[in-house]
């Protein structure tokens, strides 16, 4: 265990261990989490930094916006995104790269790689030896989102349904945001205060979530395991044989509170 | 002596000196909130002259004693808007009627000292932010002009400009209170252009000088915005432009980090003796952070240097919007685009009739990409008012037009609206003799007002239209001696329409030999009166003759107008043949029309053109017409409105599958080169594509049964395990645009479900599509499969995760064909176009 990865704090208890299945949201609110880079320049192939343009008022920028806006409001008005949720805490503790997981009075045990080179860390290593506590969630935007987004591109509106379809996954993304921040709440690392619409997503928060198949938890087969103790079939998401979620829109993560915890390569 | 020519009489001997910066100056004596006069004056500097007029006397008596010959009075911001941000707009005639004589009284210590009454741009503007009148604008600066020329300021210095259009309201102001003191001074005009070259509201020097040059000015010149080395190009410019004294008073170079001008006054004087130096300057001063300092090592610099001297130049026609244009001999004539017409365009004027403004705006772009130099706006209609419209539409224009306008109304109220919306120099269409003097009068006052051009009709009162030549030499004389030489309109604002009928003229004996006539009218008066312009509506010429001949005509009595001298031509560029594709014979007929206008001559013609059949006309003769551009343009630009009345249009002359192959993939052609070069973004690219869909839905059931348009096929899959597909339907979507039959798949595609659909849909190649770092490896085992197969297609692949190196030494090894890689959708287009090129 490196410094960074030392238990010098007081472990914290969310309020409940009660698994959370939420399908009523504020689409604005979870909108409010979307960061504008990921939207506008990873996923709707906008080609210069969209912050910068904005400012400048560049007519493409503000022309593309004024298109995103005018589908959420569509989204909204025509009840197109039917967004749902799962998420729940458990208690766990870590032994070497493996955090074993209290689900209903039994073990579920996860194995991370560790680095190979200093630091060596390994994500086991944000879970303390005994009573710590650990959470995960799934999210989706929903299929029927896509389908819209489908049907109105055979009919001819591709940029429509191209803006939808990357809406859809930075909703998905956005609504993990969003309950990673309740989670932090729950737990009692932050306070819950009014966020207004317009205030992006939180920068600098205690803890942080991983989605497998990303470089610190590159084995997708454990998405199994979140599947095993969330059941997020309830809100209609499902594996594909390598593992990846169907609705494409649909993010799956792994959150620790540890204050270090940072995202490394293996 | 008058002022104007004791000014003269002393520039010609030396240059002189305008004098520095007030505000900085101001800012030396750390004035407190009690010097403005309270809290909520404070920072009002044109306030000053009433609660601190020690100051400002300082301030002018520093400039006088380093040598100042013009002082300039403390009312920079002095009209009823600026004051009126502190409440003090009620005594905006006051403050400047104090400004004045304060400026007065310290230049008469001194001999031969004048003060120039300063008027500042004000914190609105017509044209850039569209916040204002130009007769709110006008009012506001009246009680300013008044003031300063009750208090007695030897001259005008309309400064600092940024909006030609401010202006030409301050200069108008100005008129009105020397109509009313009953005094007349000289005027000078500053422009402030910034570094880019060009005014804040976007014209250039050259454009700034031909739109005010015919006012009544004594001297034109820029300040502020610059530092002297910046101004090199523009005034360099102004010099070859200007027959009035020219000069610059620019601020101590580029503002610094803190907003401080710091250029030395040795760096700042150096610079402007330079151009004394080269006999650039007639005049010369400072603004912002110039100080006395300045202005002594300014006098000191043209100290000796001879003043700027101007002869004659060449006079010409010219008109400005955001630039200038002037005459090219090489390509003669200049356009005048039409269709911006109530009268003339159905489409225009049902659009204006709705009040769909923006979408007339549209027909008025294309206009302007069709290759029009000017544009002709007729707004006048019996259903709407016309001021309204004008109103509404001109401010419209002012924004996304840059090219100069032709206002073509009978209204003199009309034209007048119109111009108080018009930044550049611009054109009435048209003036005449038809309803009397009265109504001309009130035109040539509105063209000296504005500084505009007009077109001139050859009617008068007694006869109408001049039809013969005789007629009309004799309509043009009367006409050039009395708005030249009564009214005092300079020749070269003058565009003479000659007139045109149509050589369709039945039994109408009256009619017989008017196109002739015409042409050789044209010849006359380019050599009887030079300075003068012509205009032609070329297209009356072939009015009642079959479709297809009308173009011939048209075209055949163009290149002779031309040929004569034509300079502006009102006409629909895209719909003139061009003359050396119309067969001699053709131009024979058309000719003998034109010089005889015989029945017999209009029989041979009508008939050869009513039998011909349209759809064989030349290909290429047709892909040059307005609808073909007009469709490229609007895939380009994502614009659906016009594609459905292009397409009817074009289906006249072509098969749908013609109007796939050329017009839309020149069209799609055009946008993938936009997007290479980062010039359009994908939401476009696929507006863009929309368009395409919406083109080739409508021509699909037009085709003939067998007849296809698609070039080759593509099979696309997101292979097994992924599910992410927003990347492939973007490469289906362009490729379908692109004119490719596409058998999309979808998602977790494996191996074995591909071979079985290559087999059935005999793709010519095979896109995968993965955002996995697992897909990628998948696509390696696809490859494989497909070679155990004996499939050899070339295999395009692309998704997040892939790295051309992968494809290099993972997938190609393994593959029995051609293995791509795709960066984008748009690559993937450019690879398959190119592998079925080579094939």
């Amino acid at each position: 265990m490196t410094d960074d990865t030392k238990m010098e704090f007081e472990l914290p208890i969310p309020n409940t261990f009660e698994r959370i299945v939420k399908l009523d949201f504020n689409l604005r609110e979870i909108w409010s989490y979307i960061r504008l880079t990921f939207l506008y320049q990873k996923l709707l192939g906008y080609n210069k930094n969209i912050r910068a343009s904005i400012i400048n008022k560049e007519p493409k920028a503000l022309a593309l916006i004024e298109d995103v806006e005018r589908l959420k409001n569509q989204i909204i008005d025509e009840n197109l995104m039917q967004v749902k949720a799962v998420y729940q805490f458990f208690k766990c503790h870590a032994i070497n790269n493996e955090i074993f997981i209290d689900f209903n009075g039994k073990e579920v045990v996860l194995n991370f790689p560790r680095q190979e080179n200093d630091p060596f860390l390994c994500l086991s290593d944000y879970v303390a030896k005994s009573n710590d506590t650990i959470g995960f969630l799934v999210v989706t935007a929903g299929h029927e989102i896509l389908d819209y987004a489908k049907k109105i591109e055979l009919e001819g509106s591709y940029k429509d349904a191209f803006i939808l379809q990357g809406l859809a996954i930075a909703t998905s993304e956005a609504l993990a945001e969003m309950i990673h921040h309740q989670m932090r709440i729950m737990w009692g690392l932050e306070e819950k205060v009014e966020r207004s619409y317009d205030a992006g997503p939180p920068r600098k928060y205690l803890g942080n979530r991983y989605s497998f198949g990303y470089p610190s938890c590159p084995n997708m087969e454990d998405q199994e395991v979140i599947w095993q103790i969330l059941q997020p079939e309830e809100i209609e998401v499902t594996l594909t044989e390598s593992y990846m979620m169907i609705p494409e829109a649909s993010v799956s993560a792994i959150v620790f509170h540890h204050p270090n915890a940072k995202y490394f390569n293996i | 002596m008058n002022i104007e020519s004791k000014l003269t009489e002393i520039m010609k001997k030396r240059i002189l000196i305008i004098d520095g910066g007030m505000g900085t100056m101001i800012q030396r004596y750390n004035l407190r909130a009690e010097d403005f006069g309270g809290e909520q004056y404070e920072g009002c500097t044109d306030y000053l002259v009433e609660t601190r007029p020690d100051v400002i006397s300082e301030i002018h008596d520093e400039y006088l004693k380093v040598g100042s010959d013009i002082i300039e009075t403390n009312t920079f911001g002095a009209t009823s808007i600026v004051l009126g941000e502190y409440g003090l707009s009620e005594n905006t005639y006051k403050l400047n009627l104090k400004a004045a004589k304060l400026a007065k009284e310290a230049a008469a210590k001194y001999e031969n000292r004048f003060v120039a009454g300063s008027m500042g741009p004000t914190t609105k503007s017509i044209v850039v932010t569209q916040d204002i009148t130009f007769d709110e604008m006008r009012d506001s600066y009246y009680p300013q002009a008044l003031g300063l020329l009750e208090g007695g300021v030897d001259l005008f210095l309309i400064e600092t400009a940024h909006d030609t259009l401010n202006i030409k309201a301050a200069y108008q102001a100005v008129k009105m209170a020397e109509e009313k003191v009953g005094i007349k001074v000289p005027i000078l005009l500053s422009t402030s252009i910034a570094m880019a070259g060009r005014m804040l509201a976007g014209q250039d020097i050259d454009a700034f000088f031909s739109t005010i040059n015919g006012l009544d000015i004594f001297a034109i010149g820029m300040n502020c915005a610059v530092g002297p080395k910046d101004l090199h190009e523009p005034l360099n410019s102004l010099n070859q432009l200007s027959e009035v004294p020219i000069f610059i008073f620019p601020n101590a170079g580029l503002p610094n980090d803190i907003g401080e001008y710091d250029e030395t006054p040795e760096e700042f004087a150096s610079q402007i003796g330079k151009y004394a130096e080269a006999g650039l300057l007639n005049l010369a001063g400072g603004c912002c952070g110039t100080t006395p300092e300045h202005i002594i090592k300014v006098k000191e610099a043209v100290e000796g240097k001879p003043p700027r001297q101007v002869g004659d130049l060449p006079k010409q026609f010219t008109v400005a919007g955001v630039d200038r244009l002037v005459p090219d001999d090489k390509i003669k004539p200049i356009v005048v685009g039409e269709r911006s017409n109530v009268q003339g365009s159905r489409r225009f004027r049902e659009l204006i009739r709705g009040g769909q403004f923006e979408e007339a705006l549209e027909v008025s772009k294309q206009q302007v990409s069709s290759g029009s130099q000017i544009l002709d706006i007729c707004l006048e209609d019996t259903e709407f008012n016309e001021i309204e419209a004008i109103n509404t539409y001109f401010p419209l224009l002012s924004k996304s037009i840059k090219l100069p306008l032709m206002i073509d109304s009978t209204s003199p109220d009309a034209v007048e609206a119109a111009l108080k919306h018009t930044q550049g120099k611009a054109i009435i269409n048209s003036i005449n003799l038809e309803s009397g003097f009265e109504k001309l009068e009130r035109l040539i006052g509105i063209m000296k007002d504005y500084n505009a051009a007009a077109v001139v009709g050859l009617i008068d009162e007694i006869e109408g239209m001049a039809l013969t030549l005789e007629k009309k030499k004799e309509v043009t004389t009367r006409f050039y001696d009395l708005l030249v030489n009564k009214y005092g309109i300079p020749p070269e604002d003058i565009i003479f329409d000659m007139l045109v009928f149509t050589v369709d003229s039945g039994n109408d004996e009256k009619l017989k030999g008017t196109s002739r006539a015409t042409i050789d009218s044209i010849k006359w008066i380019k050599e009887t009166y030079p300075q003068v312009s012509t205009i032609l509506g070329i297209s009356n010429v072939s009015f009642g003759l079959p479709p297809a001949g009308r173009e011939v005509l048209n075209s055949v009595f163009f290149y002779h107008c031309v040929q004569a001298g034509l300079d502006l031509a009102i006409v629909n560029p895209a719909t003139l043949m061009r003359y050396n594709t119309i067969p001699p014979e053709e131009i024979k007929m058309a000719e003998e029309i034109l010089n005889s206008q015989s029945l017999e001559a209009l029989t041979t013609f009508s008939n050869h053109f009513r039998d011909r059949d349209p759809s064989k006309d030349n290909v290429i003769a047709r892909a040059n017409m307005t609808p073909s551009e007009s469709l490229e343009s609007a895939i380009v630009n994502g614009t659906k409105t016009e594609v459905i009345s292009d397409l009817d249009e074009l289906l006249e002359t072509m098969t749908p599958l013609e109007i796939i192959n050329t017009v839309i993939m020149r069209g799609m052609g055009e946008v993938g080169i936009l997007f290479e070069q980062a010039k359009m973004i994908v939401t476009e690219v696929l507006q863009s594509a929309e368009v395409v869909k919406l083109a080739i839905s409508h021509l699909e059931p037009l085709m003939l049964t067998g007849e296809t348009f698609t070039k080759k096929k593509v099979l696309l899959a997101t292979v097994k395990g992924d599910v992410h597909d927003i990347g492939k339907n973007l490469v289906r979507i362009i490729l379908e645009s692109n004119g490719y039959a596409v058998v999309d798949l979808g998602i977790r595609i494996d191996s074995t479900q591909l071979i079985r659909a290559i087999q059935e849909h005999k793709p010519d190649a095979v896109g995968l599509s993965g955002l996995l770092v697992k897909s990628s490896r998948y696509m390696v085992s696809v490859a494989e499969h497909f070679k155990e197969e004996n499939i050899d297609i070339p295999l395009l692949v692309g998704g997040a995760a892939l790295t051309p190196k992968f494809v290099e030494n993972e997938i190609k090894p393994a593959a029995l064909g051609q293995v791509h890689y795709a960066r984008d959708a748009m690559a993937g287009l450019s690879i398959v176009n190119m592998i079925f090129e080579e094939a």
